[in-house]
């Protein structure tokens, strides 16, 4: 794809082709890689050799942002307008795609996303365009910076033979080689789209992708203050100007993550809020980073200690932010992830961006290491910084982990190693984190009320032991009384034993925490000191989300588990797997406390309704209905099936029902089924089975043949013995009667002989309709909505305290 | 010492150690032959599936048992039990990826990964754009 790729507007070969989005669109990108490259320099010359040269670099930020928009609102167009001729329209969209999943199609593709990711950059950036200081200088030339990087990931240029990332105007005919497209009036024939992914037709992922993405951007914002703070040695404006700032990048951040959380439990089918996806953890990991230094400048603000780990962690959280583009936009994750996207050949890019922004302020980071202000004396260990940092250690530990962990495709492509991922993905990582939150979680309330410097004992006695009392009060309950099915649990293998008390012992302290944050609430919620509250409801509600998770995950019940079916013993506990349960039409099923019933199936080409109605018999006010969906997905030629779970919730739990099988459509249904079978070979019907048994002696003379064949009937009924004559006249005339089965469900003759292979082709037609069943997986999550809260409650909390302190910085700044 | 460094590096230490304990779950890629001389260990295989051989998979009797024969990448052929629904698409599949240990006389999968062709590929559906108009 050449820049100047000019052709004239009327001399097109092709006919209804609207070329003039194709020219307007790549002279709007050449300008916004332009002008970011240009606001980059003189934002860092205003800065950094105190030339005054704002006016000029705001002039090329305005241009900057005024093309990201252009670009934004043109394609959002070409999107409605259907301009089919272009290679991402066509690719994420389809004519009867409703205009809310435009956006979820915007966003769907890597450039939309690159977009998405450098109009948030813009629109951030005109917080700080009103400021003349030399530290908004820099976090605006950051900005720019990363959106010039940001301009050749969606440039789709060829620089010595590599090309870099993909255009989003490229043309349909020029993406696709095919011979339709040498046809004039090609685009006449493409009638429509290839259609959204129906994953995605959801509504989180009309709003999760965005807030994703400001959080993302958002993360440039303290790297470009650190920056600046290692640049100028200003560390006075870096720590009072980062902080609200660290605050709304992790605010942002974990609200997106958190959306994706709820869009993944709605509409994929593991069965959960959070799979350890690795693009999960690529995006986890930032923000536990940023949750990281946040800290750490509010030690250095509390007590000028801490600097240097502030800083690398400032630049290491953005470092991360590029590393998990990196995993999740090279390709290089592969098959250990869900979420698919392809190798776009971004790879060594990606690497060399990574490169350039990233060591340069390590490695100058390092040589000021040393010299950087410290103060002499050690932490009190009765002071909050020392415990503050005890928790920056933990979560940085915790984030090692996720990071080893889901680099091993990184690993195996760097050392030549052949590396699986865990079978048991959620246990392998739950059983490390876990024991990070049951370190953590204690020290978010009680250093919360600990005094930099040195805090005297008796200001938290009382506080403390009550809610110790209430930590071991919650603990015992949980161990008797199994709130937590330990148990059931004890019996599968040691290793669960050991799973479990940690449980228990997350449950204790989540309690306790809990119980102390809410005091503290109280007390400053009295004292009318609303940033206080803040900060405390948002470490409450990340306390909460970690509490809802382990009661809603660890202790998910299957409800359709295993009543049917043979018992292979030990070696298979694993409830995940043998959680399918088959209801037939008509027929109630027993799942646990509900009688399931399959009332009703409705057919159409796209997608299959089916109607099951819950009794609950201990409580029938708990009773309800539900209309299952299952979507097909066009895949080439052949149709995949796609359930979207349907969730019914309760105030204390809710009903998780996911078709895992159904039998094909009633109109694919075939009536007659040719098999070739050999001897002892086994036919199976829906509802039965024939065994192949015997053959009675063959008469073979004279080019005729002739034989009986025995079969084995199981039916629903019993065993029966069929018998299926076969012979072949000289003249060639085959004489070959059917047979019916006893209870005359099906008609079956043998078709065709294969002498030479030992093979007897069977034709089997089914004359009764066999019944129609549907094989669900229903869960039941407990306590889910705890989980909800929590969340809601951590982003909320989360954003008033960026409110606070920004209100805060704003009115020290004029006062 | 400073008390911080004492908790530091019994925190480190604690942390390494869970790694090193925890490595052993990583399992690598292998085949039938590997996997049969260490009942005991876990693997994952990559192979394709065994069209010549019937598979069993009556949901009527049991939706949660499910048996096929798979050829590893080295060409033995495996009986392979899976306790669960015969995941969709599963016949089309270009190559599978199971995840298991053997045991008694057929390795026992606790996952199955299919490779499907041609996943979101824009040739198929040009393919079939083609045969539309």
């Amino acid at each position: 794809m050449n820049l100047f790729y000019i052709r004239s507007f009327t001399e097109n070969f092709y006919q209804n082709e609207q070329l003039f989005f194709l020219h307007f669109g790549q002279f709007l990108l050449f300008l916004f890689l332009t002008s970011s490259f240009f606001a980059t320099i003189f934002y860092s010359i205003s800065a950094l050799r105190n030339k005054n040269l704002e006016k000029e670099a705001k002039f090329f930020f305005y241009i900057q942002s005024f093309s990201i928009i252009s670009v934004f609102a043109l394609i959002i167009y070409m999107f409605f307008s259907h301009r089919f001729e272009y290679h991402y329209i066509w690719r994420h969209s389809s004519l009867s795609l409703p205009w809310y999943y435009i956006l979820s199609a915007f966003w769907e593709g890597q450039e939309g996303s690159f977009i998405l990711w450098a109009l948030w950059h813009c629109i951030l950036g005109f917080y700080f365009l009103r400021d003349t200081k030399h530290a908004s200088f820099i976090v605006l030339a950051t900005l720019s910076f990363v959106n010039f990087w940001i301009g050749t990931m969606i440039s789709g240029w060829e620089i010595f033979g590599e090309v870099m990332g993909s255009n989003p105007f490229i043309l349909l005919r020029e993406e696709i080689q095919a011979p339709i497209m040498q046809q004039a009036d090609y685009l006449s024939k493409i009638k429509d789209g290839n259609g959204l992914n129906l994953l995605l037709q959801n509504y989180w992922m009309v709003i999760h992708p965005p807030v994703l993405f400001l959080g993302f951007a958002s993360m440039t914002i303290p790297f470009g203050y650190t920056l600046y703070a290692i640049l100028t040695k200003d560390f006075d404006t870096f720590k009072k100007q980062v902080y609200p700032w660290a605050i709304f990048a992790a605010a942002s951040l974990g609200t997106g993550i958190i959306m994706g959380g709820m869009w993944a439990y709605e509409a994929l089918s593991f069965g959960g809020f959070w799979a350890w996806d690795p693009v999960e953890n690529a995006s986890f990991v930032p923000w536990i980073i940023m949750i990281g230094f946040l800290h750490s400048v509010k030690i250095y603000q509390a007590t000028q200690r801490n600097l240097p780990w502030a800083l690398l962690l400032g630049i290491l959280g953005f470092g991360l932010t590029l590393y998990s583009t990196f995993l999740t936009r090279s390709g290089i994750l592969g098959d250990s992830s869900v979420h698919s996207f392809t190798d776009n050949g971004l790879k060594m890019h990606l690497l060399m961006f990574m490169g350039c922004l990233i060591l340069p302020p390590l490695f100058y980071l390092a040589f000021l290491w040393s010299g950087l202000p410290k103060v002499k004396q050690d932490e009190k260990v009765s002071s909050r910084e020392f415990w503050m940092l005890i928790g920056i250690l933990i979560m940085i530990l915790s984030a090692i982990q996720l990071t080893y962990a889901t680099s091993i495709p990184v690993w195996n492509l760097l050392f030549g190693l052949e590396i699986a991922p865990p079978i048991q993905v959620n246990q392998y990582y739950n059983s490390i984190q876990i024991w990070i939150a049951i370190f953590l979680i204690p020290l978010m309330s009680i250093v919360y009320d600990l005094k930099f410097i040195q805090t005297p004992w008796e200001k938290i006695k009382k506080k403390l032991l009550i809610s110790l009392g209430f930590g071991v009060l919650g603990w015992v309950l949980v161990c008797s009384f199994g709130v937590l099915p330990w148990w059931q649990m004890l019996k599968i293998s040691s290793f669960s034993i050991y799973l479990i008390s940690s449980q228990s012992f997350l449950f204790a302290v989540s309690i306790f925490s809990i119980v102390y944050l809410t005091i503290l609430v109280v007390d400053f919620a009295q004292q009318k000191n609303y940033k206080a509250v803040a900060g405390r409801l948002a470490h409450m509600g990340f306390i909460l989300v970690i509490l809802g998770a382990l009661l809603s995950q660890f202790n998910k019940k299957a409800l359709s588990n295993n009543i049917q079916g043979v018992n292979f013993g030990k070696e298979f506990d694993d409830e995940e797997l043998s959680s399918n349960t088959l209801i037939l039409q008509g027929e109630k099923t027993q799942m646990k406390d509900f009688l399931v019933n399959y009332s009703n199936r409705i057919d159409s080409s796209e997608v299959s309704y089916f109607d099951l109605s819950f009794y609950e018999t201990q409580k029938p006010q708990d009773s309800f209905n539900m209309r299952v969906e299952l979507k097909y997905i066009q895949e080439g030629t052949e149709k995949r099936l796609n359930a979207e779970p349907s969730i019914r919730s309760f105030w204390h739990k809710d009903i998780f029902v996911h078709v895992t099988s159904v039998p094909p459509a009633a109109a694919n249904r075939e009536k007659i089924t040719k098999v070739k079978k050999a001897l002892k070979d086994t036919m199976y019907t829906l509802e039965s089975m024939m065994i192949f048994d015997d053959v009675s002696d063959l008469n073979d003379q004279n080019k005729s043949i002739s034989f009986t064949a025995a079969l084995k009937y199981v039916g629903p009924k019993g065993v029966e013995t069929l018998k299926l004559p076969y012979s072949i006249k000289s003249d060639g005339s085959i004489h070959n009667p059917e047979a019916m089965t006893p209870d005359s469900s099906l008609k079956i003759k043998i078709n065709k002989i294969y002498p030479e292979e030992q093979l007897f082709e069977f034709e089997i037609e089914q004359i009764k309709e066999s019944k129609d069943w549907i094989i669900l997986k229903v869960l039941e999550f407990p306590m889910i909505r705890l989980l909800w809260f929590g969340c809601v409650l951590m982003c909320l909390a989360t954003f008033m305290s960026f409110y606070f302190n920004l209100k805060k910085l704003q009115s020290n700044a004029n006062p | 010492m400073k008390p911080i460094h004492i908790i530091s590096i019994l925190l480190i230490a604690f942390v390494l150690s869970f790694l090193i304990f925890k490595n052993k779950d990583n399992t690598s890629y292998e085949d039938f032959q590997t996997s049969k001389e260490n009942t005991d260990k876990y693997y994952h295989i990559v192979g394709n599936l065994d069209k010549t051989k019937s598979q069993i998979y009556d949901p009527l009797k049991d939706p949660n048992h499910f048996v096929f024969v798979m050829i590893d990448n080295k060409g033995n052929a495996e009986k392979v039990i899976y306790k669960g629904v015969k995941p969709d698409g599963f016949d089309q599949a270009e190559k599978i990826v199971i995840a298991g240990n053997y045991n008694g006389n057929a390795f026992h999968a606790q996952k199955i990964l299919m490779k499907c062709p041609s996943k979101y590929e824009d040739k198929e559906s040009l393919n079939g754009l083609e045969k539309k108009s």
